[in-house]
């Protein structure tokens, strides 16, 4: 091994100028990005200090094709214009679906005092179990928790559509005691979808109406100003 | 003498507080049923059970004439996924407690006999390992999930 030494010096002298030469390159695109004036209407990076993970350039939906409780078609045009809060769960969920819900409502009860930001925002239960969860039942389970929230649902293939795009899981586990043989567990995060259709925003659980409230401000905010 | 008058004093005291019941050491506090929405089948009831005893205690099932069965359940975030998870047994440390809320640990109660709404209250009995039963009523009322007080925050 002795007698390679000088070529193995000369290989390090090469990997230490590429790294030298790698770290002048971050250090420049790092001068640069803070820098560079942000595009107008187009903010790039992500506000800070938030209980949110935030994507930075939002991720455009593909489109898909579910029906609200009225069964009038619900899909990225009904996205388009608004921000948009997304639940996924079913209806005869006994912890999770009700407790996020009623969290959510706190949510719309604290941005309806701030009018700015209750405008065009709009909340969303998408029921991942069609089958059981019919346009009637599922208007009165979510008018339950807030009159204004939409309930949505379709076939499977359409709801996955949805679910795979935002990394959202659902399954169906059997379960004899449970009504029909059978739970869902479903994601529990609550998706935020910016007004051009595109995946802005995931709160993780445990939610909290003040930390949800609190980061969708300064995320509109800082999107749109 | 105090040993017998002990239990007397504590059965008084069960008497004239409601919703809180005691045996074993572990005493039950802010036990509450979440009224179910329309169209829901199942309903979760949650309570802090707390051990002033020094050794550990267990729940090992739960029932309530007001529904078909009802069992113990964790709600847990496994594999991106909520799921619950039956639990065999709840344990209460001693000197300790064991908070049942929504999204964690909760009562599942399932096939109820009859529609409950706020306001409705229900007997449940929680029976221990040792064979010892706790019999609560669990008040029926809507969530105050809305006022940020949930999540392992007792009451």
């Amino acid at each position: 091994m002795q007698d390679h030494s000088a070529p193995s010096t000369s290989k390090n002298t090469v990997v230490v100028l590429i790294i030298i030469v790698a770290l002048l390159s971050l250090a420049l695109g790092v001068w640069l990005s803070q820098h560079t004036a942000p595009q107008s209407h187009l903010r790039s990076g992500v506000p800070q200090d938030l209980d949110a993970t935030v994507l930075p350039n939002g991720k455009p939906l593909k489109p898909f094709e579910l029906e609200d409780y009225d069964k009038k078609p619900f899909g990225i045009a009904q996205l388009r214009g608004k921000w948009s809060f997304l639940f996924f769960g079913y209806t005869h969920c006994p912890d999770v679906c009700p407790l996020t819900l009623s969290v959510l409502n706190g949510v719309a009860e604290h941005l309806a005092k701030t009018p700015a930001d209750a405008a065009n925002t709009q909340f969303v239960f998408v029921s991942v179990d069609p089958d059981r969860d019919k346009p009637a039942d599922l208007k009165k389970y979510v008018h339950y928790f807030n009159a204004g929230f939409l309930g949505v649902t379709g076939q499977a293939k359409q709801i996955d559509n949805l679910t795979s795009q935002l990394g959202v899981l659902y399954g169906f586990q059997d379960d004899p005691k449970s009504k029909d043989g059978y739970t869902v567990n479903h994601s529990a995060q609550i998706l935020l979808i910016d007004p051009q259709g595109r995946e802005r925003a995931v709160f993780s659980p445990p939610h909290e109406v003040n930390t949800i409230t609190d980061a969708f401000r300064k995320i509109r905010h800082y999107y749109e100003g | 003498m105090t040993r017998i008058l002990r239990p007397t004093a504590l059965l008084f005291a069960l008497s004239i507080l409601p919703g809180l019941a005691a045996a074993a050491g572990l005493v039950l506090h802010d036990p509450w049923v979440r009224e179910a929405p329309p169209m829901a089948s199942m309903l979760a009831g949650y309570v802090t059970i707390e051990n002033t005893g020094a050794k550990a205690e267990a729940i090992v099932s739960a029932s309530s004439p007001a529904f078909g069965d009802v069992e113990i359940h964790r709600t847990m975030i496994k594999d991106g996924m909520a799921r619950m998870i039956k639990q065999d047994r709840l344990v209460i440390p001693a000197h300790g407690k064991m908070v049942l809320a929504p999204g964690g640990y909760h009562l599942m109660m399932m096939m109820p006999k009859r529609p409950l709404h706020a306001g409705d209250k229900v007997e449940v009995t929680l029976t221990l390992e040792n064979g010892q039963k706790i019999t609560t009523t669990m008040p029926v009322r809507k969530a105050n999930d809305g006022d940020g007080m949930h999540m392992n925050m007792p009451h």
